[in-house]
């Protein structure tokens, strides 16, 4: 049997992912074998189920693998139906990662455990819902100790959110830091009014010093926190997270749809194409392409398709993502379609590219074509070889030269796009 | 103490006892706090609830 090991699960030594077929199965390590009986009997695992904040396994038992090296049990967690990444998330997404991470760490806390880490990638969304993943990043809890992924939480959380606050554009950031944004560049970034935080001054600025300052020896690792300390640090950490409000900004597409060319009449027209073809098709995945505030991914996600609304404006999809926070079926993705994500991390495979996480049933390049195109100079061939390597199928629209929008386009350009035209489309 | 698999931050470990005190306290007048505002809460509901047994 052919077993494929998940590209970006090595860290833990206790355990790794691998894929069998189109199985997701996790072997648990011996030395893990405690903090997992832990979990399961002390009802965590059943609460954060019932919570719908972790993913849900069953524990497999079908056959017996060839691996390598010990093995104390195979769990088969639920496949989450889109992998998206920190860097791709808009404000409000990582910020309800954040605060599902803390509550997380609460209620484990009260029953005995600790989150062993805390890394952004721990969280995944389903519909615009974040949920945890790691199952193996529970661990008992020893009187006395302090939170270990404390440091890792505020360069994977505090730190992003702080700095996207400031600009949306430092979440591209996290490409390049792949264990979260430092505390030594974050503080330094954040300017004098961070200081007047309680928040900020504690878990940046002097938690930053700290890092250069002390180092442990016999006589610190000694040292014990008191469990009021412990959970006033996550309650801390918690108010400072809430605190972090975006304040309101006007970007290139953060309006849309109130500044289109469309007619009531022809809107609806465009609406009725779209549904019509969505349901000729009936797509089960769908990648709705520069989808503004996800209008057209919401008639794909009724249709039944789980849809992925890409945009590469953050204030786009932070609307889209808080419009639909309880709807199913779409998730808003921040991505810009000119320099999709590529392979990142160990051996560029750490993390997936975006067209790694394809191929999807169908495409949807709505009123998307006359940027790709004219903005970005991109001849029609290699349009369509991306999307061919996208989508098996798309939905995509053709605007005229004659259109004030392309029009607008070309007013600060020569015309040299001779084969813009819809014989050539 | 124990350590982990990630670097948990010799300086950020110290840093957690070191502002212990502080957050802990913080937590705890919070905690008694909220136990005073539910004291009242529930003295108020439990007045206005014979208020409206005496009004019926």
């Amino acid at each position: 049997m052919i077993l494929e090991k998940v590209k970006g699960s090595f860290r833990d030594p206790s355990g790794h992912l691998f894929y069998k077929k189109e199985k997701l199965l996790r072997v648990i390590r011996p030395i893990y074998k405690n903090h997992y009986e832990k979990l399961m009997e002390s009802g965590l695992y059943d609460q954060l189920i019932t919570e719908k904040k972790l993913i849900p396994h069953q524990e497999y038992k079908s056959e017996t693998l060839s691996l390598s090296g010990e093995v104390y049990k195979i769990i088969e967690p639920e496949i989450i139906p889109f992998v998206s990444y920190p860097y791709e998330w808009c404000f409000s997404q990582l910020k309800d990662a954040a605060l599902l991470t803390l509550e997380i760490q609460k209620k484990a806390f009260s029953k005995g455990m600790v989150l062993k880490d805390a890394s952004a990638y721990n969280v995944q969304f389903v519909d615009c819902r974040p949920v945890f993943i790691d199952t193996l990043s529970f661990e008992e809890y020893k009187p006395g100790d302090v939170w270990r992924a404390y440091k890792q939480f505020c360069q994977h959380f505090l730190a992003p959110l702080l700095l996207m606050r400031k600009d949306f554009r430092f979440s591209s950031m996290l490409k390049s830091e792949i264990d979260g944004i430092s505390l030594d560049f974050a503080r330094h970034q954040l300017g004098w009014k961070s200081y007047f935080s309680l928040g900020q001054l504690l878990h940046i600025h002097l938690h930053s010093m700290a890092l250069n300052k002390y180092k442990l020896n016999e006589s610190t690792r000694q040292l014990k926190i008191s469990k009021n300390a412990f959970l006033g640090n996550l309650d801390s950490l918690t108010n400072t997270i809430k605190s972090i409000k975006l304040k309101k900004k006007k970007t290139q597409w953060g309006d849309y749809y109130s500044i289109t060319n469309y007619t009531d009449e022809s809107f609806k027209h465009k609406e009725t194409v779209v549904r019509d073809m969505l349901q000729h098709s009936n797509p089960k995945k769908v990648w709705d392409f520069g989808a503004n505030n996800g209008h057209f991914s919401k008639i794909a996600a009724k249709q039944g398709a789980y849809t992925i609304a890409m945009d590469i404006d953050y204030l786009a999809v932070e609307k889209n993502y808080l419009a639909n926070k309880t709807k199913t079926g779409i998730f808003p993705l921040q991505m810009n379609l000119c320099n999709p994500t590529p392979g990142l991390g160990w051996n560029n495979s750490e993390r997936e590219s975006l067209m790694e996480r394809g191929k999807v049933d169908m495409g949807m390049a709505l009123a998307l074509t006359h940027h790709l195109a004219i903005s970005n100079n991109l001849p029609f061939d290699y349009i369509a070889d991306f999307f061919s390597q996208c989508c098996d199928k798309l939905i995509v629209e053709f605007i005229p030269k004659s259109d004030s929008k392309v029009r607008f386009l070309l007013h600060s350009r020569e015309d040299v796009y001779n084969d813009y035209n819809i014989d050539s489309f | 103490m124990l350590l982990a698999y990630i670097d948990a931050g010799s300086g950020s470990l110290i840093f957690q006892f070191v502002i212990g005190g502080i957050v802990g306290g913080l937590f705890c007048l919070k905690l008694y706090w909220h136990k005073i505002k539910n004291f009242f809460k529930a003295n108020d509901a439990k007045k206005s609830d014979s208020q409206n047994k005496v009004e019926k």
